[in-house]
């Protein structure tokens, strides 16, 4: 060995030796991500967390196993408007929505919307417990900040159990709340993740109204709501009254609905044919801003339920007005003018079997007036040549840019709905004029000759609410809740759909005597909750 | 080659297979992996798609893993490789090993749990002449899997109306039914009323005469497609050099419209004796490739073609037709697409089936471009420090770039009506050093020992870029500038690192007995620094009992070799670079900073170890007519990475952990006999087979994953799904049996009558899912092969099969549904229950009727065999004469042919999808080609 390969080699092993890596080469971090100790460590990333609720409201689920076709609110508030025969297709359409209307989705424990809804739901709980405990074992100084932090976070997990024990659990009203089972009430999440079992209707209650309770509280010292996708004050009363009503505590309902509406004036005539695109109407306490970066494209909420958003489901399946409600809206009432009785049916494929032409629609006998009657229609909302119309179509909701697919906002909570929860409550407790009163501000908006004095018993005056929450909300998401509420099957003789499109959907049982109308608990959890077993299913 | 090193077939304790350059020759394959289909025991291949420039995928002793990833560690020309494997020419490589066990594997440490592919490429060789060879080919391409068989437009429309018969009541809604059985399909294609389509008997009007055009999908999406391929190479060497240097330019059609790739690579390889005691050298490689294909294959999404042609009913036109059946044309006097939203003026009403798309138009008009660029580059240095001690270093650095565009038009589909455009720009960089020191020595003539010691650091990071805007200005431009609307901008960047240090020592007493033993120690940045580290190790031992005196006398064997080995190595892959943190995801809410809570991490987790043994007999026998090896393998994984389901009301639904154990085991055999071996003519035949029982030994709870169930005792793979039962003769329901849980074992157990009969229902959803005791893999697979030679021709051909098994057909079972409006149907609906009495097992067609098509039950489990002849290759050498003459070395002409023939159980399935036995029907099915070419060498 000569002396030069002697120090090659010493150099070599030299470097082998000190070859290993610094201590920091294995350490490795996202970049699009922030650990979970950082997001909960200040009361501004805590914001951060209620900021990206917000954000699940409207849109294509991001977690694990979400979905991106049930893009939470956009999906499940038109789903329980076509679940109750409410919201009407006209035909087939392109498959989206044909299952559940034909109650083949909801009564199955493997689908998609049944799986998603409980999922997304309990994501909300899940971190909106994560604040909760974090704060609260903590010795932060509770500020404005924080009271809006907290006051949002238990709003949210009050609302997150109310649409699961409504939705999962048989009615509060029909059923025997302190024996029927509930869902799982869990108050954080944490290893083992092994859940827990369906806790009673009753109990899951006295939670969501502990959580909403904390919430008002919260939100009496807190620093105001960045926009309306936040959770205000009004909001939570405005849950709060959702809450109570499902439960028949019609005192609290009355007295929430009140406060949640204050400072939210009634929409006029021109915002209220406007089309329910934007949370900046007058009424409007809670809604998701949806901006073009932030768009759903053909999961939308306008997709599944507006005539002038450019799809296939829009271009060939227009929603209908019940027929037999719409002929009940006094043509004083401006909301009459949202429904389009004469549409031309120029889509071959209608389920009535009465489109493509003058000569299978009987409204029409020439082909001019139907061509005619039809370019009036699609110039004046602004849908494209490809569109059909079909009669009694809606047109409600109107995208803000017709004949695109440009998203429009959603909206989650608006004044009607608390003028209309005030009425009912007052009425359930046999409050007749309070009942009237309640109800007067809202039907003299809208209805030029309005009287409601006419009703002047309990039935007529709760016939007359129901009619109005019709006329009101259609297509805003609350009749499948509302037939639990009040008990009130399906039958859609009359209404204009049809029985060869809806099939099991076209006639139901009332809930209190036809389990169809809870849930099935999705299969995954049953699968994976050590708690509960085929046996709990609904 | 084996990990870190060369060594001979002898001396060797592992199990290895491998590939050379002239087995790769054979093939017409544009992933250099496809040539080990057939060629190695053990290995179980996924065929590739037919999109050109894909790749198969390949299990090497099975599947060892729940949710990990399933990919063997790919090592080129000793630095792992994570670029795309098509971009590397298959004429440059020399040879492919495939080490299936602890002793050859576990080198490799925490990277070998699904076996190592070591690719090592060309190089020149010293003190030779320069050699050039140049080849050129041409081929064509065609579809390798047959269609299913679905029913004619007569057909439809009388099984259609018996659908809708039946959701309208059944008997004596006739009359209904064929009156407003148009209304429901909503085309006619046979020139008659549409009230008279089909008669009230449920017959087709036998005036019915078929006129619409153009009623074949496949006629539209499809086409023959060609495939070029020219390369040259160069190789030679000096005294104290060697030089490789090639290039090759591949084009390929696809057979099915907008499908293309192709690809330029380069590759020179320099190996330069600077001195007695030092060589270095290295390559640089490129490969830039273009891919175009229509977007959505084997997806459920409505652009995918090939569902589409499958699925939509057979009296539904590719373009718009008129009152005669003729193609409406348009101004130009062109087709147009009939995009299923109503044509009053020809009386068409809209398509049930995807009203407002079309597949194939949509796969026109859209843009789908892939652009790759792969540039690798390897540097080593050797230093012989003595006789004995010698140091290697090795360096690689990979970059994989590439730009994947999509442009979605603004006249049909997900882009219209503005249309859209998306780009993902991204780089991969993978980067692997590694230092080794060997020892050599020889002890007194008989005593010989190697010493490997070596550290290695990988680095690998990602970055990407994402956007996606809409609303085009201008037709025709593809570029965000055309653009408007922004509908996202994301980016991001992720990172890997590993580190390891290793040993191993060789040790051979006078070439007759063999030792080795290694150990390697490895951080990976996946785990929390506290679990970070694990050890993993190898000892294997052989006897070459052919040198045993006592052996001398029995003349019949001529090599016998009985080798064995255990050891363990871990695998740290869970498809996630950060499973082991708990994080929450930046998103936005109207533009508002915000974050979600996105995983729970696992700061425990640690090293899924995989224990394998092996033990084999290699031999040759009867003056090497035959040999060959049998060989016995056990692997077990333990501590597997596995993303526990949890119930979704945690909030997530799943939880990384460490959880259960798997066991891999099973016989590989390989025998060639040299049949014929005389001068003029040669016939080498050699049949290899593989058996695989795959179980799982430990598991927290049972866990359904799909059509599957995963049970401590039942393999991975074993279906759990709905019994049918036949149907029910009196009405035609759909019957399944039904099963309960066992009170005391929690078992799936039947549900009896009391007559002690299995008890049925026609509701799935009551009688539950229970194991059918079968399973997706297969009990026997391997292949056949046959090499012979007479005089200047060559032939070579080899069959695969695959026994035992079976898969859940999807694909079938979506033709066989309850009757869904414009869906196509398959001709065994002819056989469904029509009236009270009809024995079948095809259930009453009612639409809208879910209880009666259950795609997850035993009525669509099929037998998952195959036989494919996969590979013909025929050559003719040229003369001396005839090569003197054109001035040339050699010369070869050839015919090759690549999935020439196929045959499963049923026509349309393709056994080979997955691994799992769920093919749904709906893929880019693997294509034919049949390829001409000329070598030529200088």
């Amino acid at each position: 060995m000569n002396l030069n390969k002697l120090k090659i080699g010493l150099i070599a092993m030299i470097a082998l030796l000190t070859s290993a890596c610094s201590d920091d080469f294995l350490e490795q971090t996202p970049t699009d991500s922030i650990s979970s100790a950082d997001a909960l460590s200040t009361p501004a990333n805590m914001m951060l967390i209620i900021n990206g609720l917000h954000r699940q409201m409207y849109a294509q689920s991001p977690i694990p196993g979400g979905s991106n076709s049930r893009a939470g609110e956009h999906y499940f508030i038109p789903v329980f408007d076509v679940l109750s025969g409410d919201l009407i297709h006209s035909s087939e359409g392109n498959g989206w929505m044909r299952s559940e209307l034909r109650w083949t989705t909801h009564t199955v424990e493997t689908t998609t919307t049944v799986e998603q809804l409980w999922y997304q739901r309990y994501h909300f709980i899940a971190s909106t417990s994560s604040i909760i405990n974090k704060i609260e074992g903590s010795d932060l100084t509770i500020d404005d900040q924080l009271n809006n932090v907290l006051g949002q976070a238990y709003a949210y997990r009050a609302w997150a159990y109310y649409r699961l024990i409504t939705t999962y659990a048989k009615g509060y009203l029909i059923g025997n709340p302190s024996t029927d089972p509930g869902v799982p009430l869990l108050l954080g999440s944490e290893p083992p993740y092994e859940s827990g079992p369906r806790e009673t209707v009753e109990n899951v209650y006295n939670q969501m109204i502990s959580d909403i309770d904390n919430s008002i509280a919260h939100f009496q010292n807190a620093s105001p709501p960045d926009n309306k996708s936040h959770i205000s004050i009004n909001a939570a009363y405005g849950i709060k009254a959702r809450i109570a009503l499902s439960k028949g505590d019609w005192s609290a309902a009355a007295d929430a609905a009140a406060k949640a509406r204050d400072g939210y004036p009634l929409m006029n005539e021109s915002s209220w044919k406007s089309g329910f695109n934007s949370v900046a109407l007058s009424e409007v306490i809670w809604g998701g801003k949806v901006i073009d970066a932030e768009t759903v494209y053909f999961r939308s909420y306008f997709y599944y339920i507006s005539p002038t958003f450019n799809g296939s489901q829009n271009r060939g399946n227009p929603k209908l007005f019940n027929i037999e409600h719409y002929h009940q809206i006094p043509d004083t009432d401006y909301r009459k003018d949202v429904v389009l009785p004469l549409a031309p049916n120029t889509n071959s494929s209608a389920s009535n079997g009465q489109g493509g032409s003058f000569e299978t629609d009987p409204n029409y006998d020439n082909k001019a007036d139907f061509e005619a009657a039809y370019n009036d229609i699609i110039s004046t909302y602004g849908m494209t040549s490809a569109h059909n119309t079909h009669p009694y179509m809606h047109v409600k909701f109107l995208s803000e840019d017709p004949g695109t697919i440009n998203p429009d906002d959603v909206i989650y909570m608006r004044s009607s709905e608390m003028y209309l929860i005030e009425a009912e409550s007052k009425l359930m407790m046999d409050d007749l004029s309070g009942a009237q009163d309640a109800l007067l501000p809202l039907g003299s908006e809208r209805d030029s000759a309005y009287d409601v004095t006419i009703y002047n018993t309990k039935e007529s005056l709760m016939e007359h609410i129901k009619f109005q929450r019709y006329v009101e909300l259609y297509g805003e998401g609350f009749s499948w809740h509302d037939h639990i509420r009040w008990d009130e099957g399906i039958d859609l003789t009359g209404s204009g759909a049809s029985s060869v499109l809806y099939q099991g959907g076209f006639m139901q049982e009332k809930p209190s005597l036809n389990s169809d109308w809870v849930w099935k608990i999705p299969q995954d959890e049953i699968d994976a909750n050590p708690y509960i077993s085929e046996s709990d299913q609904n | 080659m084996v990990a870190y090193g060369t060594t001979t077939k002898e001396a060797y304790t592992g199990a290895v297979g491998s590939v050379n350059a002239n087995d790769i020759a054979l093939r017409t394959a544009t992933s250099p992996i496809a040539a080990l289909e057939g060629t190695i025991t053990g290995l179980q291949t996924i065929s590739a798609s037919g999109q050109p420039g894909s790749s198969p995928e390949i299990h090497i002793r099975g599947v060892g893993s729940l949710n990990g990833g399933l990919d063997p560690l790919y090592i080129v020309d000793g630095v792992q490789f994570d670029g795309e494997l098509t971009s590397i020419n298959q004429n440059d490589i020399q040879s492919i090993s495939v080490l299936k066990d602890a002793a050859s594997g576990s080198l490799y440490g925490s990277r070998a749990a699904n076996g190592v592919v070591i690719i090592t490429t060309k190089k020149g060789k010293l003190n030779s002449p320069l050699k050039v060879t140049a080849s050129t080919q041409y081929g064509i391409v065609t579809k390798g899997v047959e269609e299913h068989e679905r029913v004619n437009p007569g057909q439809y429309y009388e099984l259609m109306w018996e659908a809708y018969k039946n959701a309208l009541g059944g008997a004596g809604n006739e009359t209904e039914a064929s009156a407003s059985i148009f209304n429901r399909l909503g085309y006619n294609p046979f020139g008659v009323p549409n009230d008279q389509i089909v008669g009230t008997d449920g017959k087709i009007n036998p005036n019915a005469k078929i006129i619409y055009k153009g009623l074949n999908w496949f006629d539209a999406l499809e086409r023959t497609g060609k495939r070029v391929n020219h390369s040259f190479s160069a190789s030679g060497g000096g005294e104290k050099h060697q030089i490789y240097f090639s290039a090759s330019y591949l084009e390929e059609e696809g057979y099915a419209i907008e499908s293309s790739y192709d690809r330029l690579t380069t590759r020179l390889n320099g190996s330069f004796n600077a001195s007695d005691f030092l060589t270095l050298g290295g390559s640089i490689n490129t490969s830039f490739a273009e891919q175009k294909g229509p977007d959505g294959a084997g997806t459920s999404s409505i652009v995918n073609p090939f569902g589409w042609a499958n699925d939509i009913g057979p009296i539904y036109p590719v373009y718009i037709v008129d009152n005669n059946g003729n193609f409406a044309l348009d101004a130009n006097g062109d087709r147009q697409y009939d995009l299923g939203e109503g044509y009053s003026e020809f009386g068409i009403q809209s398509r049930p089936y995807n009203p407002g798309r079309h597949a194939v138009a949509e796969a026109i008009l859209n843009e789908e471009l892939d652009e790759e660029n792969d540039v690798g580059i390897r540097l080593f240095s050797n230093f012989n420090i003595t006789e004995s001690i010698k140091l290697t270093l090795n360096y690689g650095r990979d970059y994989q770039d590439v730009i994947d565009s999509s442009y979605e038009n603004n006249i049909v589909g997900d882009g219209a009506p503005s249309a859209r455009f998306g780009e993902e720009r991204y780089r991969r960089l993978i980067e692997n050093f590694n230092q080794i020191i060997t020892y050599n020595k020889t002890i007194k003539e008989k005593h010989n020992l190697d010493i490997t010691l070596g550290h290695e650091s990988v680095d690998r990071t990602f970055s990407e870029v994402d956007g996606f805007k809409n609303t085009q200005v201008a037709e025709g431009i593809y570029e965000f500038d055309n653009f408007s609307v922004i509908s996202e901008l994301s980016g991001y960047s992720s990172g890997y690192s590993l580190e390891g240090y290793f040993a191993r020592i060789n040790y051979n007493f006078d070439h007759k007995y063999y030792l080795s033993a290694s150990a390697r120690r490895d951080g990976s940045s996946i785990f929390n620094e506290d679990n970070r580290w694990a050890t993993f190790y190898s000892v294997g031992g052989s006897w070459s009992m052919d040198k045993e005196n006592f052996m001398e006398n029995i003349s019949f064997i001529n090599r016998l070799k009985l080798r064995a080995s255990f050891g363990e190595f871990g695998n740290d892959d869970l498809d996630d670079f950060y499973i082991a943190q708990a994080l929450y995801e930046i998103t936005q809410n109207a533009g508002n900073p915000a974050i979600f809570w996105e995983s729970i991490g696992n700061t425990d987790l640690e090293w899924e170890a995989v224990d394998s043994f092996d033990v084999a007999l290699d031999f040759s026998l009867f003056n090497n007519f035959l040999d060959g090896s049998i060989e016995f393998y056990n692997q077990k994984s333990n501590e597997l990475l596995y993303n526990l389901p949890i119930a979704p009301s945690n909030g997530l639904n799943e939880f990384p952990n460490n959880i259960g154990s798997i066991s891999n085991k099973g016989l590989e055999i390989g025998l060639t006999g040299h049949v014929i071996n005389k001068k003029d003519f040669k016939w080498d035949l050699t049949v290899q087979a593989t058996t695989l029982k795959n179980e799982i030994l430990e598991l927290h709870d049972p866990y359904i994953d799909g059509s599957k169930r995963w049970e401590v005792g039942r393999s991975r793979y074993d279906f759990y799904i709905y019994h049918s039962a036949g149907v029910d003769p009196q009405n035609g329901d759909a019957l399944y049996y039904m099963y309960t849980n066992d009170a005391e074992t929690g078992d799936r157990i039947p549900v009896l009558n009391g007559d002690g009969t299995h008890a049925t229902t026609n509701d799935w959803g009551d009688a539950g899912k229970a194991y059918t005791g079968d399973n997706s893999l297969p009990d026997l697979f391997g292949s056949v092969r046959n090499s012979l030679s007479y005089k200047r021709f060559n032939l070579n051909f080899m069959f695969n099969y695959s026994f035992g098994g079976k898969v859940l057909d999807y694909g079938y079972a979506g033709l066989m549904h309850e009757g869904e409006y414009g869906d196509a149907l398959h001709i065994d609906q002819l056989k469904a229950w029509r009236n009270p009495g009809d024995i079948t097992d095809i259930p009453r067609l009612e639409n809208g009727h879910p209880n009666q098509h259950q795609p997850q039950s035993t009525r669509f489990l099929t037998d998952a065999w195959y036989i494919a002849l996969r590979n013909v290759n025929i050559s003719y050498d040229f003369n001396d004469r005839v090569v003197e003459s054109l001035g040339v070395n050699n010369l070869r002409l050839f015919m090759a042919a690549e999935n020439v023939f196929h045959r499963a159980e049923r026509k349309g399935l393709n056994p080979q999808y997955n691994i799992s036995g769920t093919p749904d029907g709906d893929d880019f099915n693997p294509a034919r080609i049949i390829s001409f070419g000329l070598n030529i060498s200088f």
